[in-house]
């Protein structure tokens, strides 16, 4: 759901450009507060993770396909600051190296992907799962739907401001086509961390600050 | 005009033309920018096949756009299919915005591609850098750079992997393809963490300071330079005789005492090596899988510190205070160089270590072609690593860490996945830095290369210290077959009368050095 350039008028991209580097300037100030410095090139390896991640196809129904996002993977895994950076690295990537969403539309998308995405998917399995550790396959699936389709009414939103679609028309398509892709999202990522609980328990419930059990 | 200057003009020329583009609303101005545009950028030699690479998926939106505004953008004016589908009706406005947004999104795209094209992506993050990114972004960026590639490719391979194995991806609406993706994608999660792992292992190894990084020179960090000092007037690096080791205590490069270790939670992998390794010699590690050869390796540098007994480098003991100082004088190369060349071109990696020692610039690109020279490969100075060979990748980690000119060279399975021409070229290098007095210790299990090329063997098992003495040993059955390992084959071309030990030591000592593994050297020639 990358806002293409030339679909959001210069008031809204703007606005979402501040708005988005003001909240991946408070990511970043918190994650240094959590992060020991030390650790950035095991983050640096997971922004690699998702970036290749997203690449990876599945099919879903008929004819189409969907890729993870991996925002709440991210999340429930490092924490929200964690996934915010590294998916905003991604984006920038994205945008920069394959012309996959708009450059002037960036602050647009790392807005709705990297910090709205990533905040939903927190305070949702928050909700649902409060401070244990360990693998909640039920909050987990609501928390990367809800990811994908908080990120996608924003965009809708965004786009209704700038004039270019009209709400009524925007927000139900962006909506239920990113319900849809929600459903994979749960699944693939209620998948990935039921396979991450098995073999590496001890890494739902650590952070990047600690270092993750290395098998010998 | 400097970089900074350059970025930000480069920034506010596209700022004002983004600007510009984004606000055309008439549909000739911007299908002529369009035309101009690609027109551009095949003149500066964009090739048909990105450019429809680029353009396929927008054209997709352009489509689906038009498609929507034209349905529900205004007063329904067209019945495209007429009397065969009468509910269907286009609005002329609805179809007219539709056709901006996507020229607004190809003009847009075609004009990025023009301005990468021009600086380069690399330019644009630097731009970007300079325009006050926050650094953290710049790093998680450059491993993406750096390691995107690495982890698509590992798990493609992976999906190989399954697909010979007759898995066919259906729905992931169905458990059975679900649970196999999440597999899939949870194992490549773990490898790439487990890489972040061991690249922060390799950077630390590499006296890693955060806060110094690439971002400009650091300012001398004081810290170690005393302790540099004077170990650097004492280093002389005189080339010891290695064969004869009598007072091991004062002349030893390496002293290993009684050293136990056990991973957390886990039995003792180590249990009470003891050994000395004399200055300017040849040491080869021998074990099979397990034997725990990486963790002592790592125990050489600090890495990994003992539960019990004592390390001492050069005759200083390690501890905390001294770790720092022992990773400037024991050169550590990973068994994997995608795990230690982290950074995006050659000589970027090769001045890290300099780089967080906190060295002069002057002193830091002296020590940098200083090393490119030793290993020959001065030519893949401004190369990007992604682009490096194997065997290429080998010779720069190994160049990274002789940068910082150490005593002690360690070596992690050195000639594994090389092909036999590369390995004669590493070995090449080795004979060299031998020759100006470092000590080398590799682990391997290669019997050959141990018995053709190292002065003393240390034989692994289980943790303990099997045997250790001259390559000799090896031609000795009963401990090979401990040792999970075999004989070197040159046992088998002793003459008859001759003890196979006394032969391999001889032939050990006496066949100068051979960096070709084709010449015939005296074992063929005795034939």
């Amino acid at each position: 759901m990358h806002i293409p350039d030339g679909f959001l008028d210069p008031r809204t991209l703007a606005g979402t450009a501040v708005m988005g580097a003001g909240a991946v300037g408070y990511a970043t100030s918190r994650l240094n507060r959590e992060l020991d410095e030390g650790r950035i090139p095991v983050l640096a390896a997971m922004s690699a993770f998702v970036f290749a991640a997203q690449m990876v196809n599945f099919p879903i129904a008929g004819g189409t396909s969907g890729h993870l996002l991996g925002g709440a993977l991210l999340t429930i895994l490092f924490g929200p600051w964690a996934a915010c950076l590294s998916l905003t690295a991604v984006l920038i990537i994205q945008a920069l190296v394959f012309g996959d969403g708009g450059i002037t539309a960036l602050g647009a998308n790392i807005l709705n992907m990297a910090v709205l995405g990533t905040l939903a998917a927190y305070l949702t399995y928050r909700l649902l799962a409060g401070r244990a550790t360990g693998f909640r396959p039920v909050a987990t699936f609501v928390a990367s739907w809800v990811s994908v389709v908080v990120a996608a009414v924003a965009a809708a939103l965004e786009l209704a401001l700038a004039g270019t679609l009209p709400l009524r028309v925007a927000l139900p398509a962006m909506a239920s086509w990113h319900a849809l892709i929600g459903l994979g999202e749960g699944i693939i990522t209620t998948a990935v961390l039921a396979y991450l609980a098995r073999v590496r328990p001890g890494l739902l419930g650590a952070r990047p600050s600690e270092p993750a059990k290395v098998t010998a | 005009m400097t970089h900074l200057t350059r970025s930000r003009i480069l920034a506010a020329g596209f700022l004002a033309a983004a600007a510009v583009l984004v606000n055309l609303n008439r549909i000739p101005v911007l299908a002529g920018a369009v035309l101009v545009l690609f027109t551009v950028c095949r003149w500066r030699g964009v090739t048909w096949r990105n450019l429809a690479r680029l353009l396929a998926y927008p054209l997709f939106l352009a489509v689906a756009t038009v498609a929507i505004l034209g349905l529900t953008g205004g007063p329904p004016a067209l019945s495209p299919l007429g009397s065969a589908w009468p509910g269907l009706t286009l609005s002329l406005p609805g179809l007219e915005r539709g056709l901006i947004l996507s020229l607004r999104m190809v003009a847009a795209l075609l004009a990025v591609t023009l301005l990468v094209s021009i600086t380069g992506w690399r330019g644009l993050l630097r731009t970007l850098r300079h325009l006050g990114l926050p650094p953290i972004l710049t790093r998680l960026i450059a491993g993406i750079v750096r390691y995107g590639d690495l982890a698509y490719q590992e798990i493609q391979r992976m999906q190989k992997a399954l697909a010979c194995r007759g898995f066919r991806p259906r729905s992931v609406l169905h458990s059975g393809s679900a649970i196999v993706l999440g597999r899939l994608l949870g194992a490549s999660l773990l490898r790439t963490l487990d890489r972040g792992e061991r690249i922060h292992q390799a950077m630390v190894a590499r006296v890693y300071r955060p806060g110094t990084g690439h971002a400009g020179a650091a300012a001398g960090t004081g810290g170690d330079d005393a302790a540099d000092g004077a170990v650097a007037a004492g280093r002389g690096d005189d080339a010891a005789d290695g064969a004869v080791a009598a007072n091991l205590r004062s002349g030893a490069a390496v002293e290993v005492r009684d050293l136990w270790f056990s991973y957390p939670g886990g039995p003792p992998v180590l249990k009470g090596i003891s050994f000395a390794v004399p200055r300017g010699s040849r040491l080869a590690l021998l074990g099979p899988n397990g034997a725990g050869k990486s963790t002592l390796l790592l125990h050489l540098n600090g890495l990994l510190s003992p539960a019990r007994g004592e390390v001492h480098i050069l005759g200083r003991r390690l501890e905390k205070a001294s770790l720092t100082w022992a990773r400037t004088r024991v050169g550590f190369v990973f068994q994997d160089p995608d795990d230690q060349v982290i950074a995006p071109t050659v000589r970027e990696d090769v001045s890290f270590g300099p780089l967080q020692l906190g060295w002069p610039p002057a002193r830091m690109q002296e020590a940098v072609s200083r090393a490119l020279d030793q290993l020959e490969i001065s030519q893949l100075a401004d190369r990007p690593v992604a682009d490096l060979s194997y065997g290429q990748k080998r010779l720069v980690a190994l160049a990274g860490v002789l940068a910082m000119d150490p005593a002690i060279l360690v070596l992690d399975e050195p000639t594994a996945f090389l092909d036999p021409a590369t390995q004669s070229e590493l070995l090449a290098v080795l004979e060299r830095l031998r020759q100006v007095g470092k000590t080398i210790i590799l682990a391997t299990h290669d019997v050959d290369l141990a018995a053709a090329w190292a002065d003393y063997v240390l034989l692994l098992e289980g943790g303990e210290v099997l045997a250790s003495g001259t390559p000799g040993l090896l031609a000795d059955g009963q401990l090979v077959e401990r040792a999970r390992l075999r004989m070197p084959w040159a046992v088998s071309l002793t003459p008859p009368g001759r003890d196979p030990r006394d032969f391999l030591d001889e032939e050990a000592k006496t066949c100068t050095f051979r960096t070709d593994f084709w010449t015939p050297g005296p074992w063929q020639a005795r034939r």
